[in-house]
């Protein structure tokens, strides 16, 4: 009686301390499915746009989740997050933010007009027009799709209509892309 | 006196204060665990109280859904500006899934499912518009994509042979041509390579073929000097190729193969009888059938020609006419990428590839989860499993037995290579798996479902057979069902063993009709499940379950499959099993108020779930190797905590419940 | 260790943008290499390395009586340990001579059990599983050793190695070439900030969506809270990263792999490196066999190469990479004598992983040493019946029972076999994990429902 006791205990605390797999955990999407997502979003069909581009070094894209294999073992790779996979990821979206940004002035990617027409109004900013929940939404759902629940988007539109209101505007757009490309629901396997 | 030893007083007993730390310890698991499924949900009185957002929200998630299952069913493309969302928001779930997979798109989706299927899913199939590679080397998984689309049979994913599926030729060579090819481009340099070969011939032909009928022995020489120069001639054509290029060259001796006949010709009328005994007008006939073929290969070859063929979509892939191949072979399914990633070596006697088929074909990871030893009936079930694993392989491995490096067929020869160069005489080889005397059969062959029942397995001997045994096998279709619910869904996610069981049965009933059909129906129905719903799912947990099932009957999801695949297997009966216990099922306990494992006592009488559980936790805590359970298997690290913790957390559950 | 050469350091000054000129360290990391620094360094031959071209050879006259294959010709040499026990050494070795007080040998390491493949092997070594699991590498960089962990598990500046592990997300394929481009990226971007009331509020929300939905069970919550984690270190790796020093162009691989190395063990961004050789010793054919000697030779020299650089690479003002460096190099089993039907001029050879051998250098080893041994080492040794009863054909060699007490093989030819009495790849990993305080509830077992592999105590300095 006494020994399952104590067992049981030793159990359940190796239990509590165990760390979860890291299959049991949502990994990066990767950098092509991050590609098409916002290519069918933002480009026209046969002008896609690649975030191996923006990469800060070559050959990094297999650090941040991709498919792999050899002899019959063949899974997702490198797709939990970590320091160094955030590092790049971070990088790239940032230098991809900032072409979205400098967008405003002229267009650095090739955009679907209806994008284009998007992106002209929020370069508006800081005006009313920018700033108007028809405007921002379709900025949002533009880069992000429907892939986040709406409170992120109300979290994300709160965000820039007080912290970046007097900002100028590429900064903004470049902003408001990084904050999108960064969140999880965007970045994650869902 | 320390404050743990006061304490200790306080509580009196070592096994109180055993006890009272369990249940503190409890306390603290239970808060994290996720909510059961049978709690009601909060959202009920969000309804009430607000309407219009619950509206908004069921709306926004709604159009969630459309834009994931756009995204799965387009090749991964989601909602685009094109695309009318709101169009699509009018209409009930099944249209919308069925729109979606008329789309051509549809077709990439199929096609990169049956790379997951098989183990080789890339990243992108196409980059701009334009097939990679890989998406043409699965010869099985483009096939069943074309008869999805077309409503043929999908199940041709299951026929080892078939098509020949060519990618668009190379554009620009692997390594810089140098010489007196530099600066040519592939197409290029293959006509070029072409015509090198054709003029070979061409010259020697000429000699035969002149007005004075040449000297019989010196246009023996001529033409054995041809034949001699086949190698090199071969080796001049595929420097215009890149490897996965020259992969199919080669094992469809699409260059080699012409020079047979003229090598049998050659020996026929040029092995020593007197020169004009030579009949030259045959060996120019060979020479010209030779150029003949090879003129009808390259011709087919051309098509492939990237400025002739960019097909634009999975239908609009093309398979070579293999008539234009000598002796228009069987192409085998296993082409560049698998025939490098499932290389045979001298030792392996092909259970790489054994392991392979039973993994992706039959989801039998007989690696990650050893099958039950080949024991007699009644004797302790507690053995190693090597036996147990290579009663399964060997036989499977059978089918391989002709095929040696990068699956090259030596039926015909009588030796084999393999991988790592070594050879061997073919016939000794291959007594590996001839079936002993008085077994009924030839060959020790086929798919081994029980090494301990005989009567379930299915033998064959060619790949033919594999193939018409995984058409037939439920398990393969089963199998089918799980890897498009890992694939649409997310791999590891638990799937409830009757939900599956349903999902596949649906499947196999619908498969006999029209597969393709069958397909797109269990495509529909796992969209439209609970899990597929779900942002933020928990890995052990179950959200879908067949139709009329009680999920009260069966051990909770979370630790069925941990059960089955670790435990039951032993611990199979209360009435005989070891330990006389049933992990596989779920019975209401003696209090009638509890579920738990059937799980006799010496008295035949049910125990309490308290007992069993805590034994449970014992056996699979303890490092008394005499004690610790599962005997004699490897279980998992994260199984083994899994099952912990959820023993423990119904301990406590039945100790808080007690206590009421 | 060794004094230099003038020449030699010559030679090291004109790597690596002169990793001989220490960074000036700022306030944490002068704290961060306060505490006792310790890495680990896996140095792999691929495909299964034979023992018999490095430090458990045998005679000529085996191979004259069709036993042994040997296509370098030459008679080995005895190669003495300090602790008493000799092994044969094949010429081959000969670079390494100069490091012999350096490493130990340990000889006829028993490999998994009933499997020969190399993916069973290799998951072995990493996991002591032949199915695989968890790897020993990132256990050397859990906080339960009391070390602050380091940004990674590990760096790996080769091809990557096929291995089943569930835990390597922290170990990370860094070539010098790809992680000098990152670097110089990186310094012209800014580090992804902790946000909060003094940081970026752009970095702030970020990181607060990301908290946000980090929260609670399931899968897209535990990505969520990998991703917080891994944001929360980033700016710090992205700094480490940033000061990474580009390769010489001219250095020699290995020597551009061992300053990336350094560069990342004196910034803690990795705990542990892996280096895959790119030789392939996977030998079955006897085409592929005869190349031994070029291989073996081209590398030990590699293996020379790199002990030279962590000797000759400085961590801090006092120490070099080799003082604060425990290096392990391993293959994943080695091989049978001979193929049986063969003539032994022209066999190749299979997979033995019955003995394996493995070199063990650096910090906390005591080098010098020959510890195990395996069986059949001349012509006329006459196998145990345990040996038959595992190697029938008498294919292989196999190690022999071993005294974990005094570190020395025992001549006794046991009728059965008992792995307790072997020494395995088990006792290699638990030293391991001694050196470096990995709890003892991660020791490596012998085999199911056996006991703990026992620690090699008297490897341990």
């Amino acid at each position: 009686m006494k020994r399952w006791l104590v067992t049981a205990l030793l159990a359940g605390f190796a239990a509590l301390t165990a760390p979860p797999a890291d299959a049991q955990t949502a990994q990066f999407k990767g950098l092509a499915a991050a590609s098409r997502d916002l290519s069918s979003r933002l480009a026209p069909r046969d002008k896609p746009i690649e975030l191996y581009d923006f990469l800060p070094a070559e050959d990094l894209d297999a650090l941040l989740g991709s498919w792999a294999g050899f002899g019959s073992e063949h899974n997702f790779r490198n797709g939990v997050p970590n320091a160094l996979n955030m590092v790049i990821w971070h990088a790239t979206l940032e230098r991809f933010s900032a072409a979205m940004g400098e967008s405003c002035a002229r267009p650095r990617l090739a955009f679907h007009p209806r994008f284009l027409a998007t992106l002209k109004q929020v370069c508006a900013w800081p005006g009313a027009a920018a700033q108007s929940e028809t405007t921002l939404q379709e900025f949002w759902l533009a880069v992000m799709g429907y892939s986040a629940p709406e409170s992120e988007y109300r979290a994300w539109r709160d965000f820039f209509r007080t912290a970046y209101a007097a900002k100028p505007p590429a900064e903004t757009v470049a902003a408001m892309t990084l904050a999108i490309t960064m969140n999880p629901h965007f970045l994650l396997q869902q | 006196m320390t404050d743990g030893r006061r304490l200790f007083r306080r509580v009196g007993s070592s096994a109180r204060f055993a006890a009272l730390a369990l249940a503190a310890l409890a306390a603290a698991i239970i808060a994290v665990v996720p909510a059961e499924a049978q709690q009601r949900p909060s959202w009920i009185d969000e309804v009430r109280l607000f309407p219009a957002k619950i509206a908004r929200e069921q709306a926004w998630n709604k159009r969630w859904w459309i834009e994931k299952t756009a995204r799965l069913l387009r090749g991964g493309e989601g909602i685009s500006p094109d695309d009318d969302i709101d169009a699509l928001m009018k209409l009930s779930e099944d249209e919308i899934l069925r729109r979606f997979m008329r789309d051509a798109r549809f077709g990439d989706t199929v096609l990169d499912f049956n790379l997951f299927m098989l183990g080789f899913k890339p990243d992108r199939l196409n980059t701009g518009g334009t097939y990679d590679r890989i998406a043409f080397d699965f010869s099985n998984a483009v096939a069943a994509a074309q008869a999805a689309l077309d409503g043929g049979d999908y199940l041709k994913l299951f026929d080892l042979e078939g098509p020949l599926y060519l990618a668009p030729l190379s554009q620009e060579p692997e390594d810089a041509p140098t010489g007196q090819d530099a600066g040519l481009t592939s197409p290029q340099l293959r006509l070029k390579a072409f015509g090198e070969l054709r003029a070979a011939f061409a010259a020697v032909i000429k000699i035969g073929k002149a007005p004075a009928r040449p000297n019989g022995d010196w246009f023996c020489l001529q033409v054995g000097n041809l034949v001699a120069r086949r190698e090199a001639l071969v080796k001049r054509v595929l420097r215009a190729f890149n490897d996965a290029e020259v992969f199919v060259l080669t094992r469809t001796q699409a260059i080699e193969a012409p020079f047979e006949p003229v090598a049998k010709v050659l020996a026929e009328e040029c092995d020593g009888q007197p020169e004009q005994w030579v009949e030259v007008h045959l060996l120019v006939a060979a020479m010209e059938q030779a150029v003949a073929q090879f003129d009808k290969a390259f011709a087919e070859m051309l098509k492939f020609e990237p400025a002739r063929y960019r097909p634009r979509s999975v239908a609009e892939f093309r398979a070579f006419d293999r008539a234009a191949l000598p002796g228009a072979p069987a192409w085998l399914a296993f082409g560049h990428e698998q025939s490098i990633a499932l290389g045979n070596s001298s030792t392996n006697f092909n259970r790489k590839r054994a392991a392979y088929v039973l993994k992706r074909f039959f989801c039998d990871d007989v690696v990650a989860s050893p099958p039950e030893p080949p024991t007699p009936h009644g004797e302790a079930k507690a053995e190693t499993s090597c036996t147990a694993c290579h009663a399964k392989l060997d036989p499977m491995a059978g089918f391989f037995r002709g095929h040696g490096a990068y699956f090259y067929d030596y039926g015909r020869v009588p030796a084999i290579v393999f991988d790592d160069l070594s050879t061997i005489e073919r016939g000794k080889y291959e007594q590996a798996w001839r079936a002993p005397p008085n077994a009924g059969r030839e060959w020790n062959i086929g798919y081994i479902r029980s090494a301990s029942t005989p009567g379930g397995n299915l033998y064959g001997s060619t790949l033919a057979d594999l193939s018409r045994i995984i058409r037939e096998a439920p398990e393969a279709k089963r199998c089918l069902v799980k890897r498009l619910f890992e694939y649409m869904v997310t791999p590891d996610q638990m799937i409830d063993g009757g939900y599956l069981d349903h999902l596949a049965g649906a499947f196999e009933r619908e498969a006999a009709v029209s597969s393709s059909e069958a397909l797109k129906n269990t495509i529909l129905r796992i969209a439209q499940s609970q899990a597929f719903r779900q942002r933020n799912l928990v890995a052990r947990q179950c959200y879908d379950h067949a139709p009329g099932t009680n999920p009260a009957d069966v051990p909770p999801c979370r630790v069925s499959f941990v059960l089955k695949k670790n435990c039951a297997g032993c611990h199979d009966s209360a009435e005989n099993g070891d330990g006389n216990l049933d992990l596989g099922a779920w019975v209401m306990a003696p209090d009638g108020r509890n579920r738990t494992f059937p799980h006799w006592n010496k008295f035949y009488d049910q125990v309490a779930p308290e007992e069993t559980l805590a034994k449970l936790v014992e056996r699979l805590a303890t490092l008394d190797p005499k004690l610790r359970m599962p005997k004699n298997r490897i279980m998992r690290a994260d199984e083994r905590a899994e099952l912990l913790e959820w023993a423990q957390q119904e301990l406590a559950r039945l100790k808080q419940r007690s206590e009421r | 260790m060794r004094t230099p050469s003038r020449r030699q350091i010559l030679k090291y000054a004109a790597l690596a943008g002169g990793t001989l000129l220490l960074p000036r360290l700022g306030a944490g990391e002068a704290a961060a290499v306060a505490e006792e620094p310790h890495f680990f360094l896996l140095l792999v031959l691929n495909g299964g390395a034979d023992p018999a071209y490095m430090f458990d050879a045998r005679p000529l006259a085996m191979t004259a009586a069709g036993r042994i294959q040997n296509y370098l010709g030459q008679e080995p040499f005895p190669w003495r340990g300090d602790n008493g026990v000799t092994t044969l050494a094949s010429p081959l070795v000969k670079p390494l001579l100069p490091f012999r007080d350096w490493f130990s040998v340990l000889n006829g390491v028993y490999m998994t059990p009933g499997f020969d493949g190399h993916l069973q092997n290799m998951n072995f070594l990493f996991a002591g599983n032949p199915f695989g699991g968890e790897s020993f590498i990132p256990h050397l960089n859990l906080a339960e050793t009391g070390r602050a962990p380091a940004s990674l598990d590990a760096v790996s500046p080769s091809d990557a190695l096929p291995v089943n592990v569930d835990n390597h997300s922290a170990v990370v394929s860094l070539n010098p070439w790809a992680a000098a481009a990152l670097a110089a990226k990186l310094k012209q971007l800014k580090p992804v900030q902790a946000g909060g009331p003094v940081g970026d509020p752009l970095a702030g929300f970020i990181r607060g969506r990301v908290l946000a939905n980090a929260e609670g069970p399931g899968r897209f919550a535990a990505g969520a809270q990998r991703m917080l984690g891994g944001l929360d270190g980033a700016a710090d790796v992205h700094k480490k990263l940033a000061k990474l020093v580009p390769p010489h162009l001219e250095a020699e691989p290995e020597l551009q792999a061992v300053d990336l190395i350094a560069q990342c063990f004196r910034q803690k961004i990795a705990r542990a490196a892996i280096y895959v050789l790119p030789e392939f010793f996977d030998v079955h054919a006897a085409e592929q066999a005869k190349t031994q000697p070029k291989l073996f030779s081209t590398a030990i020299a590699r293996l020379a190469e790199i002990l030279e650089g962590l000797d000759e690479t400085p961590f801090d003002a006092h120490r070099s990479m080799i003082d604060v460096t425990t290096v392990m190099i391993a293959s994943e089993f080695g091989r049978t004598m001979r193929h049986p039907e063969a003539p032994i001029g022209n066999t190749g050879t299979n997979h033995n992983a019955l003995s394996n051998s493995v070199l063990l250098a650096g910090k906390g080893i005591r080098g010098g040493m020959v510890i195990g041994a395996s069986d059949l080492a001349t012509e006329q040794a006459q196998p145990s019946g345990a040996h038959r009863a595992m190697d029938p054909a008498l294919e292989k060699v196999m190690g022999t029972p071993f005294d974990f007490a005094s570190l020395r093989p025992v001549t006794e030819l046991p009728d059965e076999f008992e792995i307790e009495d072997h020494l395995t790849i088990g006792s290699v990993i638990n030293t391991i994990y001694a050196m470096f305080d990995v709890p003892q509830t991660r020791y490596r077992s012998l085999g199911r429902n056996l006991p703990v592999a026992p620690v090699l105590h008297g490897v341990l300095t």
